[in-house]
């Protein structure tokens, strides 16, 4: 009689497991459609067919889920891929891979659990490459490679002026200086960029902290699940996320790493999948002027 | 066997793109930031920040021309990307094919005077047409000094291309 009952127990809970992968595996597609409509680079060629294609998946659920599609879809992806190999971002190829990766599971009866994985191996490899980068850097490990983005990237401007105190004014000479550079058809001039030396220490202290995160990111999704490192490896990617974008506004790439985040968490990670998820439907509001708002507040 | 292979088939495409790049970047002059190596924000030789200077010889003078004016954005940003010999071989015989007139007359102080593509000018017909002996086309990456922070130009390739 006990037997009976619990095998009755464990095909309930299969059923429930069943039903909640299912319903996460659907949740993640839809995710990743958004995400790809929204923040995807593509060529000029396929992008109607593209934008015509992904609602339609988005509305019926039986597309979304269906192996034709994702192979129609990768391919066509693939296809409009090519004319920007050598000069589309690095989450375009990220997404492009999250692609294959939906088409791939959806051939495997446990379709959930093989995209989960390679979510997290996405993930961990993608930040490997990325800190194997930043080692490779001397000017990137000597901080002058964030010195330099903060004098001449305009996305970085707003944090400089904040944390650094490089005001419009040190940023506009430096600026002119080095666009005077680049368009000059001297070929000997050389510049040096001013700035001061809380400038230069915050600049150091980002080289460091970002391989430090990157690192920790990369060695805690790749390890196995078992150990104690991947057990934890929700909270760097999430820290990263949240010192990352709001001052980079890459919106491609957190949205993509809001989704994989989300995939790769396993049934188990319920809190971690509410996180992910909020962080999705928060990428929009990365794009306000934080820095902005914030330095306004100080001086109110 | 087969399923495992399967199931890490899109991680070893990504290792195998990674490594292609990584090849790439330090045999063929790619940015770091480009080709699926996630190099991005890691040093500031950055595709957007890569000059190409193209100067064409007329009877021992130097003219300047903008890349713009005969490049589509994808393949102006190609050769910033990965700059290679038949890219800007192409561009070159491009450029020696049309008609250029002078954009402005050139301060007596710079050094040279910008020429602009005939079919673009407004008042191109009224101009006179510079004749082209040759055309150089040059792409140039930043370099940063560490120990004295200075910002320089370094040439990447430079292909010369006489008018036949």
């Amino acid at each position: 009689m006990r037997s009976v009952v619990n095998r009755l127990y464990y095909s309930l809970e299969d059923l429930h497991n069943k039903h909640l992968r299912d319903r996460l595996l659907e949740l993640t597609v839809i995710m990743s459609l958004i995400t790809v409509l929204l923040f995807m680079q593509h060529s000029r060629l396929l992008m109607g067919v593209i934008i015509l294609l992904i609602p339609v998946a988005i509305l019926f659920k039986e597309v979304a889920l269906s192996r034709l599609y994702w192979i129609f879809l990768s391919l066509l992806m693939m296809i409009g891929f090519f004319p920007l190999y050598f000069t589309a971002d690095n989450h375009t190829f990220l997404t492009l891979y999250w692609i294959f990766a939906i088409a791939l599971s959806l051939w495997f009866t446990n379709s959930y659990s093989v995209l989960s994985y390679n979510s997290r191996i996405l993930i961990g490899l993608c930040f490997l490459f990325a800190t194997f980068w930043k080692l490779m850097s001397p000017e990137f490990l000597a901080g002058d490679f964030f010195l330099f983005t903060f004098l001449t990237d305009s996305r970085f401007f707003d944090f400089a002026e904040l944390t650094a105190g490089i005001s419009p004014e040190m940023r506009s000479e430096n600026l002119s200086i080095f666009e005077k550079m680049i368009e000059s058809t001297n070929r000997t001039e050389s510049v040096v960029l001013e700035a001061s030396g809380a400038a230069l220490l915050i600049s150091k202290f980002m080289a460091y902290w970002t391989v430090f995160i990157e690192g920790w990111i990369a060695i805690a999704f790749l390890l196995p699940r078992k150990t104690v490192v991947s057990k934890y490896r929700d909270i760097p990617l999430i820290i990263f996320m949240f010192t990352t974008y709001p001052i980079a506004t890459v919106r491609g790439f957190a949205a993509l790493l809001a989704v994989m985040g989300f995939a790769q968490c396993g049934e188990e990670n319920k809190i971690m999948r509410v996180v992910y998820l909020s962080v999705f439907v928060l990428i929009p509001f990365f794009s306000l002027p934080i820095e902005k708002i914030l330095m306004n507040l100080i001086v109110w | 066997m087969y399923k495992s292979i399967l199931k890490n088939l899109i991680p070893i495409l990504l290792c195998v793109i990674a490594f292609v790049q990584i090849q790439k970047v330090y045999t063929k002059d790619l940015t770091p930031w480009k080709g699926g190596g996630f190099g991005m924000f890691a040093m500031i030789d950055r595709m957007e920040n890569r000059p190409v200077h193209i100067t064409l010889w007329s009877s021992g003078e130097e003219y300047i021309v903008n890349p713009r004016d005969l490049l589509a954005n994808e393949d102006y940003y190609r050769i910033k990307s990965l700059p290679d010999k038949n890219a800007l071989d192409r561009l070159a015989s491009d450029i020696l094919e049309q008609k250029w007139v002078l954009q402005e007359k050139a301060a007596k102080t710079e050094r040279y005077s910008y020429l602009k593509l005939q079919n673009n000018f407004e008042y191109g017909s009224l101009h006179k047409t510079i004749p082209a002996d040759s055309v150089t086309v040059e792409v140039f990456r930043l370099k940063m000094n560490i120990q004295s922070n200075e910002i320089s130009l370094n040439s990447i390739i430079r292909l010369k291309k006489p008018n036949s």
